[in-house]
């Protein structure tokens, strides 16, 4: 399902040259819920942007569902992101201006899903993550669990097959944190998504069914 | 992306900001605005001057005048420098009269002299102000059915004996009498002896005419005598021996040609001057003046579009702005499937916005304004001033309404390129973790 092969990535980083990917291959199996851990700087957030379709590699392959995404352009990457991938990220990236609702129709809108139809999908989808009752609310009236879970919401509504999410726990508190972690599983578990999860919390790492390891660029 | 949902979103981020979105938006105002008034303004006063001069003047007449090389033709510059200037230049006289006459379209071509410079002063000393000096003339003869006569006001204005005056409606109103007042009255005429009496020609004695008729009509010249009297003061004046004398070496000083139809003066006034004389149209005339009509909403709309360059400016300055504090924004965008195409149609889109916001104000105060200012001058300063029938100064139209907006929309659009262009390349890792 997502099988990629030698991937190799550096940064210049202050006349530094960093290895983000060096030489990285593995392999995720569909419906997998894998967690990424590793020091900052290890290179699991790179390898998320990757397979995530935001960010190039210098060489290798990344095979998503049999098709060799590093050979897309940007149009057809964007189009990837939209309609296989779902991010969720540790500071939510919620539009400000918008409501809880019209956050979570934003991947439809450049799918050109029409608005009654985004409207219905966008509502089923933060009934499902329990905030049916937050549809008018603009982020900044939502505390952080229920701006993490308006995001999954947001990540979900084009039934996308694979699930990114970097440290989506990061900035809440343990019981928000139980609360998204719970989501995350039923996700995985009733829609068969793959979902990737780059973590520093061991109580995530250790209930997902497999733990990468990063270091220096490395699998470890 | 649908159009509405990029609209929608344009309207939302410019919300935002509205203080910033007016601001903008407020250099593109000024400059369309100016545009947008100063043209109806002088639309509406090309109109107004134009229907004064249809109005009052005689559209279907022409004056044919001898060719004189060295006199400049203000009204049709073009129509001498054309021709030959060795040519032998032709007298007007009875043989030119009866040749323009064979002109299709022509009613009836008559010899003109004009009187300038002369002093009225009525015999009457029971007239209180029964003087007026330095004023112009003509001498013709006139008919009854000639079409430049408006309405014969008082008296018989056919076969003037020489000592006979016509006076004109407008110098009723230089006196201050009424054409039954005048008529019969007696008019001492002193023709002016030149600047300062520097001038060769022989001083004519002051001489005793009786006003026979009052007339309007479609000339400025004040009073009419016969066309016989006013040559022969033309020929003692300049020395000549009498009436053929004059003619036959000076010949008449201009001819007056009725046509039968306004629109085909021009062709007329051209086949004249095929016949080797001068001809001058009012039509001919209003061309330049409708030249000039033309080159004025010209320089205007340079005058606005410098205000409006510099609103342009205005507009890059805050969708640069703009992009850089959505950087994140147009992160999560991308991250979640938009393309580059998306984003720059949103900036795009947001910019035209922000010029078709200003163009709007323009078009909607422009027009308060032109109402109000009509309202003001229409029914108070005009009236007041005795200047009546004038009922709108500012003409716009609805092209002028649509140009404008579609001005300003362009003007958005080419100032939102380089910010859109700038969103749309923005690397979406970078832009993620943009703070």
């Amino acid at each position: 399902m997502i099988n990629v092969k030698n991937l190799k990535k550096t940064y210049r980083l202050g006349g530094e040259v960093i290895r983000a990917l060096d030489n990285v291959s593995l392999e995720i199996m569909e419906g997998e819920m894998v967690a990424i851990v590793g020091p900052s700087g290890s290179g699991k957030s790179t390898l998320m942007h990757v397979v995530g379709g935001l960010d190039r590699v210098e060489s290798g392959e990344i095979r998503v569902n049999g098709r060799d995404i590093s050979l897309l352009n940007s149009n057809e990457l964007a189009n990837y992101r939209n309609k296989e991938i779902g991010f969720i990220f540790q500071t939510f990236n919620l539009q400000a201006q918008l409501t809880a609702l019209e956050n979570v129709e934003l991947p439809m809108i450049f799918s050109n899903v029409k608005a009654s139809t985004r409207k219905r999908i966008a509502s089923e989808a933060l009934e499902k993550v329990g905030l049916k009752d937050r549809l008018k609310h603009k982020p900044g009236e939502l505390s952080g669990g229920q701006r993490q879970r308006v995001s999954i919401a947001r990540s979900i509504v084009n039934n996308p097959s694979i699930i990114l999410a970097d440290e989506p726990t990061g900035n809440l508190d343990s019981k928000s944190g139980d609360t998204i972690l719970k989501l995350l599983k039923d996700i995985n578990h009733d829609n068969k998504v793959t979902i990737l999860i780059v973590t520093h919390d061991e109580d995530i790492a250790s209930s997902c069914s497999r733990i990468i390891k990063f270091k220096d660029g490395k699998i470890i | 992306m649908r159009f509405r949902d990029l609209t929608k979103s344009s309207f939302t981020s410019l919300r935002r900001n509205k203080v910033r979105t007016f601001l903008t938006s407020f250099a593109i105002f000024i400059g369309v605005f100016v545009i947008v008034f100063l043209i109806s303004l002088s639309n509406g006063a090309q109109k107004i001057i134009l229907s004064q001069i249809t109005d009052n003047f005689d559209v279907s007449g022409i004056i044919v005048l001898k060719k004189d090389s060295l006199s400049f033709n203000f009204f049709n510059p073009q129509a001498e420098a054309s021709e030959d200037d060795s040519e032998e230049v032709k007298l007007l006289d009875n043989e030119t009269i009866e040749d323009i006459e064979t002109i299709d379209g022509v009613l009836s071509a008559k010899p003109v002299s004009a009187l300038n410079g002369y002093d009225l002063e009525f015999e009457d000393k029971d007239f209180e102000d029964r003087t007026v000096k330095g004023i112009n003339g003509v001498g013709w003869d006139l008919n009854n059915e000639d079409s430049i006569v408006n309405e014969i006001l008082a008296g018989n204005i056919e076969d003037l004996e020489t000592n006979e005056i016509l006076l004109t409606k407008r110098s009723l109103d230089a006196f201050g009498l009424t054409a039954s007042e005048v008529l019969n009255k007696n008019v001492i005429i002193n023709e002016g002896n030149g600047f300062f009496g520097l001038s060769s020609v022989k001083p004519l004695p002051s001489e005793t005419y009786t006003v026979v008729g009052v007339v309007d009509y479609g000339d400025d010249g004040l009073f009419i005598l016969s066309l016989e009297e006013s040559i022969l003061r033309q020929a003692e004046k300049n020395r000549y021996d009498g009436f053929n004398d004059y003619l036959d070496n000076v010949g008449y000083q201009s001819i007056y040609v009725a046509t039968n139809e306004a629109a085909s003066v021009k062709d007329i006034a051209s086949e004249i001057r095929v016949l080797g004389y001068d001809a001058q149209t009012l039509e001919e005339a209003l061309e330049l003046f409708n030249t000039f009509f033309n080159i004025i909403p010209i320089i205007f709309t340079m005058i606005g579009s410098i205000a409006v360059f510099v609103g342009s400016i205005g507009i890059v300055n805050t969708m640069v702005m703009s992009v850089i504090e959505r950087t994140k924004e147009i992160g999560v965008m991308k991250a979640v499937g938009a393309k580059n195409r998306n984003i720059l149609a949103l900036f795009i889109t947001e910019s035209a916005l922000i010029g078709l916001i200003g163009g709007i104000f323009a078009v909607v105060i422009s027009y308060i304004l032109m109402l109000g200012i009509d309202r003001l001058l229409t029914e108070k300063v005009l009236p007041d001033l005795g200047i009546e029938n004038i009922s709108n100064i500012f003409l716009t139209s609805i092209e002028l309404v649509l140009v404008a907006l579609f001005f300003s929309t362009l003007i958005g659009i080419l100032a939102g390129i380089y910010p859109a262009l700038r969103a749309a390349r923005l690397d979406p890792v970078k832009a993620l973790r943009y703070e």
